[in-house]
C-alpha cells in the first residue's frame, strides 16, 4: 500500500516536470537563451559560480584522491557504485552477491566490512552523508546505488573524521548528481535484468531549478531455480508464508529529486528496493540455505542554504532527515528446519536434538532508523594565502533495534515492535581546519574535531598535512584520524543463529584509528603516476558474532541445552600498512592505458592472537589492467582485474561446513582473474550512444561469499557472467 | 504504473527545453562565442574555408563538457557549425580556436610557437598566460570573469581585434 502511494507521488511529480516543462516553454525562460543574449558587457557582469576541478581537489585536498567522470563511468561500463569500487585502489571484493541486500560489499584498505554492511566506508550524495546515521552500512549494497545519474565521483581515501565525524572512517566516496543535461535509456542483460532511467536539470528563472532522476532496475537473476538443479529438485519448498522465489536486490527503484531556490535547495532522495537475504554454505546451492524476503527503503529529504556572505565568507545550513526502513518481508527459513523432527529419546545416543527446534522457522530483524541531523559550515578566507573551514554539526538518531522471532514461520515484528525505538542517541561535533597557502603552492593544513556522543563521551580528532605542488608534481604528508560508533547490530544484536535478544551491549566502545599517509602524484597531459603508502594504526576494533557473549540454557521436552550466544566484541587492535601505484599513459590518440596495483599487509590482533590481513579474508595483492581503444564513435574498454588469495578460519570446524576447510580449519578463497569488457557506440545522430558490457567474461568462479564467511557460504559456484545491453539518448 | 511513469519523464525531457547553469565554464564558453564576433581572423586562415565548421580545441582539462555540447548543437560561429574536440599537442593544427585549460610553461611555449602565425586564436585562464603570448587569457575578480589581451601577440599573429573588445579587457603590451 505504501509503495503504490509512493509511486503515486512519483507519478505526480512526473506530471509536475511535464507540465513544468511546458509552462517553461510557454514562457521561454531559456537560461542558454538568456545567456546567449548578454552582451561581453553584461557577461562580465555575472557572478559565476566556480566549478571545482578535479585536479584542484587532488592539489588541495589532504587525502589520497580519486576523481571518476561520467566520461569514465560510460567508458569503463560501470553501472553501479560496485563496478567502480571493483576498478578504484584498495578497494576489494568482499561479496559481490551475499548476505542480505547488503550484497555488494566492498573492504578498503584491509578494513572489513561486517554484519552492518558497508560501514566503514561514508557515502555521501552532493556532500549528504546517505550513509545510515545508526551505522548499518546503507542497509543496502553498493550494487544496488546507479551511476546514470551521476556527474563526478570523488573517492578520499583514509579517515576524514575531522571534518565528516564518527563515520567517515577508513574512507569517503561523495558522488555529485548531474546537473546540467538530461538523459534517458533502457538496457537489457542477463536473466533479463531490465533497466530503465532517465533525468534532467531544468531551470525555470535564474533563481528557480529543478533536477529529476528516476532509476528502476527489474531482474530475474535471484531466482535460483535456472541455476542449481538442487534448489530447482528441492523438496522441502516451499510452503506458506515462505517464498517461492528468491530475491536479492531484485527490484530496485532510486527516485532524486532536487530544487533550488535562490540560496536554498530541497533534496529528496528514495531508495526502494526489494530482496532477500540468502546465507549458507552448501556450494551445490546458489540459493544457499535460507533466505528471507525483504524490502529495503531509504528515504532522505534535504533543505539546504548557502550564500557567499562577503567575498570572502561562504556560510552553508543544512537539516535532514533521514528514515531508513529494513523490513522482512516473510520470516527466514532455512531447508533443513521443514525436515527436523525432535527424537528426544535419552537411551538412544546417536540421536541428535536440535535444541532450537522449538522455535521453528527462523528470526529475522527489522531494523528502522530515524535521523534528524543538522550541519552549520563556514569558508573564511581570512587572507588570500589563509583559509578556515569550520562548522558545528548535530544529529539525533532513533533506531530500532527490533529483532523478530519468526515462530513456526510467521513473522511476528508487530506494529508495536516497529514503533518501539530503543536506540536513541544524540551527537554533536564541532570542527576547525585552516590551510595555509604559501607562495611558493606549499600548502600547510591544521585541523581538528571535537566530538561529543550520548552513547560515548567525548572524541578529539585532529588532522595534519602538508602538501606540496611542483609543476606537475603534488607531493602529500597527511596524518589522519577517524573513528566510528557503533552500529545498531553490533550494539544490540546477540544471536544463537536462530533467535536473538534485544539487550544492549553495554561495554562496547567505538573503533578508532590513525593513519600516516604518504602521497606522490605526477600529472602530465598524457601520462600520470599516483603512488601512495600508508600506515594505519587500529583500537578496539569490532568483530560481530563472537562466540564470547552471554550463554543460555534452553529447555526441549526434559532435555536443557546449553546454547552460546554470539555478540559484538572489541576484540582488540591492528596495524596495517601498504602502497598502491597507479599509472596512466596515453599512447596516442587511440590508446590509453592504465595500470593499478595495491598492496595490503598488517594484522589484527583478535583477543590477543594475531591474525595476518591474509588470514581476515584480506587479500594482499590486487592488479587491476585497463586498455581503452577510442576510434571515431567507438569506444572499447577492457579491464582485467587479478585479486590474490586469502581466507578466514572458520567456525564450522565440528559442523557440516567442516567439508569446505582445509586441515588447518580455513575457508580458502583462490586468486582470481577476471575479465570485463564495455564496447560502446558513441553519440550516433549526435544523440544516441548504445553499449554492449560483458562482466566476468571468461566466467570465472569468485566471490560470492558471505560478509562474516567464518559462518559459512564460503563460495557460490554461480555463473557470474553478466552482458548488458543498452542504449542512452542524451539531450 | 512503471511505465506509466517513465513516459512521463520521458514527455517532459523531450518538451523541456536545454538549459544550463552560470557556471564558471558556462559563461567562459559564451564570451568565447561573443569573442569571435569581434575578432577577424588573418588573410589565409582555415577559418574562411566554408567547407569545414569552426573548429575549437580544447587543450587540458575539459570542463566546458555540456556547454559546448549544447553551443555544437545550436550555435554557429562566422556562420559555421561548430566542432570541439579534446586535444593532444598532435592535433593542434587542426583548430581554429585553442582553450588552454592547464599546461606547463614547457608545454605553452610548444603551443604558442606551433601554432604561431597559423590563424590559430589562443585562450587560457591561467595566471601569467597571458604575459606569455596567449591572446587571450581569463581572469576572476570577485566571483566575475574578465579578460586580458596579449596586444603584440595579436598583431604578431595578424588577427584584428575590435576597439569595443579592447575597450574591455585588460591590455598586456
Amino acid at each position: 500500500m505504501k509503495i503504490s502511494r509512493i509511486y503515486n507521488s512519483i507519478n505526480t511529480i512526473c506530471l509536475i516536470i511535464l507540465l513544468s516543462g511546458l509552462l517553461a516553454n510557454i514562457t521561454g525562460q531559456s537560461k542558454m537563451r538568456k545567456l546567449s543574449e548578454l552582451s561581453i558587457e553584461d557577461l562580465m557582469n555575472l557572478n559565476v559560480i566556480t566549478v571545482s576541478k578535479s585536479d584542484q581537489k587532488l592539489k588541495e585536498t589532504p587525502a589520497m584522491v580519486v576523481v571518476i567522470t561520467s566520461a569514465m563511468i560510460k567508458e569503463k561500463g560501470f553501472y553501479d557504485l560496485f563496478d567502480v569500487l571493483n576498478s578504484t585502489p584498495y578497494f576489494q571484493i568482499q561479496s559481490e552477491h551475499g548476505h542480505w541486500t547488503k550484497g555488494g560489499i566492498i573492504n578498503l584498505k584491509g578494513s572489513r566490512s561486517g554484519d552492518s554492511g558497508n560501514n566503514k566506508v561514508l557515502l555521501l550524495v552532493d556532500g549528504i552523508k546517505i550513509s545510515d546515521s545508526g551505522g548499518e552500512g546503507l542497509f543496502m549494497g553498493l550494487n544496488s546505488i546507479p551511476l546514470y545519474s551521476i556527474k563526478q565521483i570523488e573517492i578520499v581515501f583514509g579517515p576524514n573524521s575531522t571534518l565528516y565525524g564518527r563515520d567517515a572512517y577508513a574512507g569517503m566516496i561523495n558522488l555529485i548528481t548531474n546537473n546540467h543535461d538530461k538523459y534517458a535509456g533502457y538496457s537489457y542483460g542477463s536473466f533479463n535484468t531490465q533497466k530503465l532511467f532517465a533525468g534532467g536539470f531544468h531551470r525555470f528563472t535564474d533563481d528557480l531549478s529543478m533536477n529529476v532522476n528516476f532509476y528502476s532496475y527489474d531482474s530475474d537473476e535471484q531466482d535460483p531455480t535456472s541455476i542449481s538443479t538442487s534448489y530447482k529438485n528441492r523438496t522441502v519448498f516451499s510452503k506458506e508464508p515462505y517464498t517461492n522465489v528468491f530475491y536479492r536486490a531484485s527490484k530496485n527503484k532510486m527516485v532524486g529529486l532536487d530544487f533550488n531556490i535562490y540560496d536554498f535547495s530541497l533534496k529528496y532522495l528514495l531508495y526502494d528496493i526489494w530482496g532477500s537475504e540468502t546465507y549458507g554454505s552448501n556450494p551445490n546451492l546458489y540459493a544457499t540455505e535460507y533466505s528471507t524476503q525483504l524490502g529495503i527503503r531509504n528515504q532522505l529529504f534535504d533543505l539546504g542554504y548557502s550564500k557567499n556572505i562577503t567575498d570572502n565568507l561562504n556560510l552553508s545550513l543544512g537539516y535532514n532527515f533521514k528514515l531508513y526502513e529494513f523490513n522482512p518481508i516473510t520470516a527466514n527459513l532455512y531447508l533443513g528446519d521443514l525436515d527436523r523432527s525432535i527424537i528426544t529419546n535419552k537411551n538412544d545416543s546417536s540421536s541428535v536434538v536440535d535444541p532450537l527446534y522449538a522455535y521453528g522457522g527462523r528470526k529475522y530483524y527489522y531494523f528502522r532508523t530515524l535521523s534528524h541531523n543538522f550541519d552549520l559550515k563556514a569558508i573564511y578566507n581570512l587572507t588570500s594565502n589563509l583559509k578556515n573551514v569550520s562548522g558545528f554539526s548535530y544529529n539525533y538518531i532513533d533506531g530500532i533495534p527490533v529483532i523478530s522471532e519468526g515462530k513456526g514461520g510467521k513473522p511476528i515484528t508487530t506494529n508495536t515492535q516497529r514503533n518501539r525505538y530503543e536506540h536513541n542517541f544524540y551527537t554533536y561535533g564541532l570542527f576547525s581546519e585552516f590551510s595555509y597557502r604559501t607562495n611558493y603552492d606549499l600548502y600547510f593544513t591544521v585541523g581538528g574535531r571535537f566530538d561529543y556522543s550520548s552513547n560515548y563521551g567525548t572524541t578529539f580528532m585532529p588532522r595534519l598535512s602538508t602538501i606540496y605542488n611542483y609543476g606537475s608534481n603534488v607531493i602529500k604528508f597527511i596524518y589522519s584520524t577517524g573513528y566510528l560508533a557503533p552500529s545498531i547490530t553490533q550494539v544490540y544484536f546477540e544471536s544463537l543463529t536462530t533467535f536473538s535478544w534485544i539487550k544492549k551491549n553495554e561495554n562496547l566502545k567505538p573503533e578508532k584509528t590513525s593513519n600516516f599517509e604518504f602521497n606522490y602524484d605526477f600529472i602530465k597531459e598524457n601520462f600520470r603516476i599516483s603512488t601512495n603508502f600508508f600506515y594505519s594504526k587500529f583500537s578496539n576494533i569490532i568483530a560481530e558474532s563472537v562466540e564470547n557473549g552471554d550463554s543460555i540454557n534452553v529447555k526441549i521436552g526434559d532435555e536443557l541445552f546449553y546454547v552460546p550466544i554470539l555478540q559484538s566484541e572489541n576484540i582488540g587492535n591492528g596495524e596495517h600498512y601498504g602502497l598502491n601505484v597507479y599509472v596512466s599513459n596515453k599512447i596516442n590518440i587511440n590508446f590509453e592505458t592504465e595500470f593499478n596495483y595495491s598492496l595490503l599487509l598488517g594484522y589484527d590482533n583478535v583477543n590477543n592472537t594475531r591474525i595476518d590481513l591474509n588470514d581476515n579474508l584480506i587479500a594482499n595483492h590486487k592488479i587491476n589492467l585497463g586498455l581503452k581503444y577510442k576510434y571515431k564513435l567507438l569506444s572499447i574498454y577492457g579491464e582485467a582485474i587479478w585479486i590474490s588469495d586469502k581466507r578466514i578460519k572458520s567456525n564450522h570446524s565440528l559442523t557440516d561446513y567442516a567439508i569446505l576447510l582445509d586441515e588447518d580449519g580455513y575457508l580458502n578463497f583462490n586468486s582470481v582473474l577476471l575479465f570485463n569488457l564495455n564496447i560502446r557506440v558513441n553519440e550516433i545522430f549526435e544523440a544516441f550512444s548504445t553499449y554492449l558490457r560483458i562482466k566476468n567474461l571468461f566466467n570465472t568462479e569468485y566471490y560470492g561469499q558471505t560478509i562474516n564467511a567464518q559462518w559459512g557460504s564460503p563460495l557460490i559456484l554461480q555463473d557470474m557472467r553478466r552482458f548488458d545491453l543498452g542504449i542512452e539518448l542524451n539531450f | 504504473m512503471k511505465i506509466k511513469n517513465i513516459i512521463y519523464l520521458l514527455n517532459a525531457l523531450v518538451i523541456i527545453p536545454i538549459y544550463a547553469q552560470f557556471t564558471e565554464y558556462d559563461v567562459k564558453a559564451q564570451f568565447m562565442e561573443r569573442f569571435t564576433q569581434y575578432i577577424e581572423w588573418p588573410k589565409g586562415a582555415a577559418i574562411y574555408n566554408q567547407e569545414i565548421p569552426f573548429r575549437i580545441g580544447i587543450y587540458g582539462e575539459n570542463n566546458f563538457e555540456y556547454k559546448l555540447n549544447e553551443m555544437v548543437q545550436f550555435v554557429k560561429i562566422k556562420n559555421k557549425k561548430i566542432k570541439y574536440k579534446e586535444l593532444n599537442s598532435d592535433l593542434l593544427l587542426d583548430c581554429d580556436l585553442i582553450f588552454i585549460s592547464k599546461c606547463s610553461d614547457e608545454e605553452l611555449s610548444k603551443i604558442i610557437s606551433l601554432t604561431k602565425g597559423k590563424g590559430i586564436l589562443l585562450i587560457s585562464d591561467s595566471d601569467g598566460f597571458g604575459e606569455k603570448g596567449v591572446h587571450i587569457n581569463f581572469y576572476k575578480v570577485d566571483n566575475k570573469i574578465h579578460f586580458e589581451i596579449n596586444l603584440s601577440a595579436v598583431k604578431s599573429d595578424l588577427f584584428n581585434f575590435s576597439s569595443r573588445l579592447l575597450r574591455l579587457a585588460r591590455i598586456i603590451e
